[in-house]
């Protein structure tokens, strides 16, 4: 590969002078000041999950440690804590995340690329070289992965969802039917059975599921627990996927059974 | 980040010591530590390094700039967002520079050119997915919260009030309480306005704060809910003396039943 080269000024590198001292005490003060005041500027962001050893890499990508600060923020709303702003921390880390793989790492590549330098920093254009290149060649496979993870983990939520409002059914169910056995037969109740009971429409098929109610026979126990009825769920998003449940006497949901995506 | 070198120079060397860890990892550091004042001063002497140093400088100013520009709030994403445009100019600027440049190759320019192009809109790709994943994941927990918070509602408001409804029920003997006196007799004192954190003995092992006697009379009880911090469907709804927008529901007990409405 023949190219040009730009000749190197004979005087301009030539170390021990004054510029060159004065560049390199610059440049160690700032290293020293990033090895003693790092703790307190910088922050790993897989911390905040408590993932011990985790390394750097999310600090290569700077929208990671955004997404690691947004999860953490609905982590702390979930908890019923309030929220404040970013620490500082986080703000230093995300910019210096940036400045490093966005700016520092590509304009050294890209300018030093093809001159000619001093062995030194032939050193550091390599460093910055294998930067930028490790960026570009894993950047695309990291989205690929993150696509994947999202929808992935979309689905998954989605059935859990789907569980979770059928659960929410069941257990309205089971209060409507001790509501019935409760009231006497002249108010509209069951007078401490459940014969007659109809569940109403709105019970019986929402969005999520339809459900039936079977009441058992009298005598009937499930695991040597009385049980007066059973309770099915037929997911409607989910077919295939359903929720089986026995009512006891005292009106609590006992022996639970999930099928399909459920399971 | 343990040590201090775990915390200055995970930023400096992040991309080299993936498969480094333990002692190896800390003198790849120091040994870094030595190395970069050296190289940053050979290269700012290097032909052409005051320009490269100009470069580096205007482009941390410009994404530093453009990275606080949105100011301070909870989230990061108004932040990185300004400064990934700011540095998307940068960067098509550099490599305009870099094109310029006459002492490159065909071969070169097009190898550059193709990683950029990849890179870019990789790192688009990566930042608007992992952008969309962590929003969709803080709201999806925000959604779990509402459906323990109704659930655990429902579990104990039905409960509570429908043994009164059976206590109500199945008195005993010629003089029958009124269905408030029966509320009263089992979650005594029973005053309006009271949370069931008043209730004594309260036979719950730890009686929430946010569930409250509403009214109470010989016909109907009716007790309100509202929780703290899960968010109900209305965002702008008032709850009853708590936070605007979180769930609520209300229960009220007759001698028919127990009617059981979710407001917020």
């Amino acid at each position: 590969m023949s190219q040009k080269t730009e000749p190197i000024a004979a005087d301009s590198t030539k170390e021990l002078s004054n510029e060159y001292l004065v560049s390199l005490v610059v440049a160690s003060a700032f290293v020293l000041l990033l090895v003693f005041l790092g703790p307190v500027l910088l922050v790993n962001p897989l911390a905040v999950f408590h993932i011990e050893g985790a390394g750097p890499v999310p600090l290569l990508y700077p929208w990671i440690i955004a997404g690691t600060q947004t999860i953490g923020n609905g982590l702390t709303e979930f908890s019923g804590s309030s929220l404040g702003p970013v620490s500082n921390a986080m703000l230093t880390t995300c910019l210096l995340s940036i400045l490093f793989s966005g700016i520092l790492a590509p304009t050294l590549t890209l300018l030093l690329m093809g001159r000619q330098r001093s062995a030194v920093s032939r050193g550091l254009y390599l460093v910055c070289l294998i930067i930028t290149v490790t960026l570009a060649i894993t950047v695309l496979p990291s989205g690929y992965i993150a696509y994947k993870v999202r929808l992935s983990l979309r689905a998954a939520q989605a059935e859990q969802t789907n569980r979770d409002f059928i659960i929410n059914n069941l257990n309205t169910i089971a209060w409507k039917i001790r509501e019935y056995r409760i009231v006497p037969k002249a108010l509209g109740g069951g007078e401490g059975g459940i014969d007659g009971y109809v569940l109403p429409r709105s019970l019986a098929e929402t969005e999520d599921a339809t459900y039936t109610v079977r009441p058992a026979a009298p005598g009937t126990s499930l695991r040597s627990v009385p049980v007066i009825a059973t309770i099915h769920a037929y997911s409607k998003r989910y077919p295939g996927s359903e929720v089986d449940v026995a009512l006891r006497a005292d009106g609590q949901l006992w022996s639970w059974s999930y099928t399909g995506v459920f399971q | 980040m343990s040590g201090r070198p775990e915390g200055a120079f995970v930023i400096l060397t992040f991309s080299l010591d993936f498969p480094i860890i333990g002692p190896p990892a800390l003198v790849w550091r120091y040994a870094v530590s030595l190395f970069l004042p050296i190289c940053v001063s050979h290269t700012i002497h290097d032909p052409g390094g005051a320009m490269v140093v100009l470069w580096l400088i205007v482009g941390c100013v410009v994404v530093s700039v453009a990275f606080f520009l949105p100011g301070r709030s909870p989230d990061l994403w108004p932040n990185i967002n300004s400064a990934g445009l700011a540095l998307l100019v940068y960067l098509i600027a550099l490599l305009g520079a870099f094109f310029r440049s006459k002492h490159l190759t065909l071969r070169r320019r097009s190898g550059v050119l193709a990683i950029a192009v990849i890179a870019v809109i990789g790192c688009v790709f990566s930042w608007k997915q992992v952008e969309d994943q962590s929003r969709w994941q803080r709201k999806t927990l925000g959604e779990i919260g509402t459906i323990i918070g109704r659930g655990i509602y429902i579990a104990m408001i039905t409960d509570s009030l429908l043994s009164v409804l059976d206590d109500y029920h199945h008195q005993k003997g010629q003089s029958k309480l009124s269905l408030g006196q029966v509320y009263r007799k089992r979650y005594p004192p029973g005053n309006v306005g009271d949370p069931w954190s008043s209730i004594r003995p309260s036979g719950r092992p730890n009686p929430p704060d946010d569930i409250f006697l509403a009214a109470i009379s010989d016909s109907q009880v009716v007790l309100v809910a509202r929780h703290p911090w899960y968010r109900g469907l209305d965002t702008a709804f008032s709850t009853h003396n708590g936070p605007k927008g979180t769930i609520q529901v209300r229960a009220t007990l007759t001698e028919k039943g127990l009617q059981y409405v979710t407001e917020n």
